[in-house]
Formats: structure tokens, C-alpha cells, sequence
């Protein structure tokens, strides 16, 4: 899977809690954004978990050039992080070095701004930061 | 008396150099604060209050009562802080309060828990949160950090035990803003003037009450907003020794209402079971002294650790203050 430097702002309003959704035909995890469709088997039938926040790098890219919202941040990592819930994430991983990230780095969840809608309506969400 | 059950605390890891910051404007004289802890351009006073806050009760909230949020500095207006930051913690069932206005807001959290928990509401997760934006060349910027600590109140099973509280003030203008102004108006000989007063006046009334001098305490944590209301402590009898482990606006700036309870954490870090502890806030014309007995061994917050932080370069803070000016935080 690559990692698209703009793909997480694509992705609706990010939230307070991080969670993903649970199948209830075949149990697997799939992410937050799914909300009528299991990854795995196609099931319908999808129930909000929380996460606890931990997870692992398994691709990053940097972002030189950031998109609108991120303005003022960059160079940002944003990674897929796998999480300990067997979930695939997409997101920034922020407070480091580009450097000082690799494939395997553990993270874990952070409250971060995302973006100041344009409307005034500020977005919080999760991104992550080296353990 | 309530207690003091568990605590956290958290700074920006970002360090800018106030030396740079004042050769950029052309400023002379020597700098207040060798650095300012900065939060970076995705955080804000609500961001910092969760990581206080996860600091202290992880990421379960159930059993709260109610959670107090005191900021100078709410990202927005005309709704709760306290109420995102208690969706933010999956906090559904407790009673939230926003505390405004006023650097002391913590000691004032502190009363309100002290209450709440005898009235049977808690237990209560009281948090000060803070990050006054910075405009540019005035002196108070030149001390403007962010940061946050957390404390979570409760009748029993607690590290540290809430004694006394007396309270002084006159009415001064020190620090303040007239309505919306985004810019902080200031009279720093005022504020130190007043600082020093209103603290001897309460550390008097609290002796009173405890029979324990000012001098006598393990450690003092107290609001410091610049280096020399810390001065002005030491001429009402505290020891350079009681605040060596708790200053640090000459190291990392004014961390607003966040400053007494960051103080108090390093002070209740290095506490041992047995001593006491003298917290101290001021704002506004107002100090409020408060004695809490440390009866268990504390845990580690890491307060002392946070401290040091990474540097930025004057062009990455440049850019997030302007940043912070196009898109209010
Ligand atoms: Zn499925």
C-alpha cells in the first residue's frame, strides 16, 4: 500500500476518539471512515471500538510540500501506522525528525489540531508520535 | 479534606531561544527565560490539557464526577472547553466546568474539587491549560509559553492530602484585556508590586491557620509569570531550596494557568511522605495559598524531564506565531 501525502485530509472530519469499526460477520477491524463495508468479507454490519493508541510505522512518506490545512508544518511524516488492534491507520506522526523515523518505529495516539475549517470550526484528531 | 490521587503534567517539546527572539527584534537587555517551551502549530490549549489529562487518568474517564478545565487561553468562545476535553477522554457522565480568566485558576479548581468531593461528585479531574499567544516585540511575549498539568481529586486512596487555603487580593491592574482584544495590556512593576503584597498577606493567614511558617515547607510550587515574582517569594522567607525544584519561567517561559500546576508537580514528584508542600497562585491581584500534605510515595510524572525540550530555529517559530495570528489558537 502506498502512502499519499494528502490521502489523510481526504478522509472527512476527523475525530476526538480514535476508533475503528468491528465486523460483526468475520470480527476483523477496518478503519474509522468504513462505515457500511468490513475490508475483509464485505459484511455490513459494523460496530465502533475504541483504540488504545499503540501501534507501529509499516510506511511513511514526508511531506515538503503540505496541503492547505498543514501550512507552516511541514517537513511532517505521515504514515500507515498498524495498530495493536490489527487496524491499518493512516496519519501524521509529528514532534520528530523525518530522519529519525523508519519502518518498524513504535508510535502512539496523540490529540493534535488538524485543521481550522472554513467556517471557523476547528478539527481535532489523532495523529501519532514516537514512543 | 480531599485528596490529591494521581497527577500529570506535559510541555510543547519545542525550545525557541529568547537571546534569538530579542536580537531579531532588536531588543536589548538580558533575556527573562533562556528558552520559551512552543507548542507546535497542531497544538493548543485543548491538545495540551488531553495530554495532561491521559497523563493522569489514562484513557479511562468512567468514574469521574466532574472535570474542571482553567484556561487563560480556550481555543474558542461561546462553548465549554471542558466539555470537548471531556469528549476527547470518552468522559460521558461527569459534570463539566470551564474556569476563565485568571493565571490561578488551578488553586481555584483545586477549592471547587475540594468541594465537589465532600459534596459526594467526585472524583474530579481538575486541568490548567494554557498558551498566550505571542505578538510580537512586547515584553510579555518575550515570556509566553504553553503547557499543562492535571490532577485528579478524590475522597481516599491519594498521594498528597489538600490542607489549608487562604486567600488575599486587591484590586489592580496588572495583566489583563479589555473584552475580545487579542493582546494582553500590562504594568510589570504593578504586577510585581502586587504579587509580593497579596502573597504576604495569605502566607500570613495561612500560617495562621496551620502554625507552619512559610519557610518550613518541603518545597514551594508557585505561579511564576516572571522570574521576579519568584524574587519576591524569597523576601516573605522561602528558601532559594524550596523553589530550586520548582522554577523554571527563567528556563522555559510563563506557562500562564498551567504554571502553579506544572510547579506542583515537580514539587509533588520530589516529595517524600510526611512533608508538606506550599502551592501558590497568583493573577489578577489575587494570591491564594494553599498547604498539602504529602502522605504516600509519589509516582514520577516526568515534569522534571520535560523541561529541556528540542530547539527550533527563530524561522519555525516566526512562522507559528504568524501561523497562530491567520488562524486563531
Ligand atoms: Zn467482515
Amino acid at each position: 500500500m502506498t502512502v499519499s501525502a494528502i490521502e489523510y485530509t481526504r478522509l472527512g472530519p476527523p475525530k476526538l476518539r480514535l476508533y475503528a469499526m468491528r465486523c460483526s460477520s468475520c470480527g476483523k477491524l477496518s478503519p474509522w471512515w468504513e462505515k457500511n463495508h468490513c475490508y475483509e468479507c464485505g459484511g455490513g454490519d459494523l460496530t465502533h471500538e475504541e483504540l488504545a493508541g499503540g501501534g507501529e510505522i509499516t510506511n511513511y512518506t514526508v511531506v515538503y510540500y503540505p496541503p492547505r490545512d498543514f501550512l507552516g508544518q511541514e517537513p511532517y511524516v505521515v504514515g500507515h501506522i498498524q495498530m495493536d488492534e490489527d487496524v491499518l491507520l493512516p496519519a501524521p506522526v509529528v514532534d520528530v525528525a523525518p530522519d529519525d523515523v523508519e519502518v518498524g518505529t513504535r508510535v502512539t495516539s496523540t490529540l493534535r489540531r488538524m485543521k481550522l475549517g472554513h467556517e471557523g470550526d476547528i478539527y481535532y484528531g489523532h495523529k501519532f508520535v514516537v514512543e | 479534606m480531599a485528596q490529591i490521587v494521581r497527577y500529570g503534567a506535559y510541555l510543547p517539546r519545542h525550545r525557541i531561544s529568547v537571546k534569538e527572539i530579542q536580537d531579531f527584534y532588536g531588543r536589548p537587555g538580558r533575556p527573562r527565560s533562556r528558552t520559551l517551551a512552543t507548542p507546535g502549530l497542531d497544538e493548543d490549549p485543548l491538545t495540551m490539557a488531553y495530554e495532561a489529562s491521559v497523563a493522569t487518568i489514562g484513557h479511562d474517564g468512567a468514574e469521574l464526577g466532574a472535570l474542571i478545565v482553567a484556561s487563560q487561553a480556550p481555543p474558542f468562545g461561546l462553548r465549554k472547553f471542558s466539555a470537548t476535553l471531556a469528549r476527547a477522554l470518552g468522559v460521558s457522565g461527569a459534570d463539566h466546568f470551564d474556569l476563565g480568566a485568571h493565571p490561578a485558576g488551578l488553586l481555584d479548581g483545586l477549592a471547587l474539587a475540594d468541594a465537589l468531593v465532600a459534596a459526594g461528585r467526585g472524583p474530579v479531574l481538575v486541568v490548567a491549560s494554557d498558551h498566550l499567544v505571542a505578538y510580537e516585540e512586547r515584553v510579555a511575549d518575550m515570556l509566553s509559553a504553553g503547557g499543562a498539568a492535571a490532577f485528579l481529586i478524590g475522597g481516599d486512596g491519594g498521594v498528597a492530602e489538600l490542607g489549608a487555603e487562604r486567600r488575599a487580593s486587591e484590586e489592580v491592574f496588572d495583566v489583563w484585556r479589555l473584552g475580545t482584544e487579542p493582546e494582553a495590556r500590562y504594568r510589570l512593576e504593578v504586577l510585581f508590586g502586587t504579587y509580593g503584597a497579596v502573597a504576604k498577606t495569605a502566607l500570613a493567614a495561612l500560617e495562621e491557620a496551620t502554625g507552619r511558617p512559610a519557610g518550613d515547607y518541603a518545597s514551594v510550587a508557585a505561579s511564576q509569570p516572571h522570574p521576579q515574582t519568584l524574587r519576591a517569594l524569597g523576601r516573605l522567607g522561602v528558601g532559594k531550596e524550596q523553589l530550586a525544584g520548582t522554577s523554571f519561567v527563567g528556563e522555559i517561559g510563563n506557562l500562564g494557568t498551567a504554571s502553579a500546576g506544572f510547579a506542583l508537580a515537580l514539587a509533588l514528584d520530589a516529595a517524600e511522605a510526611g512533608q508538606h508542600v506550599l502551592a501558590f497562585g497568583y493573577g489578577g491581584g489575587e494570591g491564594i495559598a494553599r498547604e498539602i500534605e504529602v502522605t504516600a510515595a509519589t509516582p514520577d510524572s516526568g515534569a522534571a524531564g520535560m523541561i529541556e525540550g528540542q530547539a527550533i530555529s527563530l524561522s519555525t517559530y516566526y512562522r507559528w506565531t504568524r501561523g497562530r495570528q491567520v488562524e486563531p489558537h
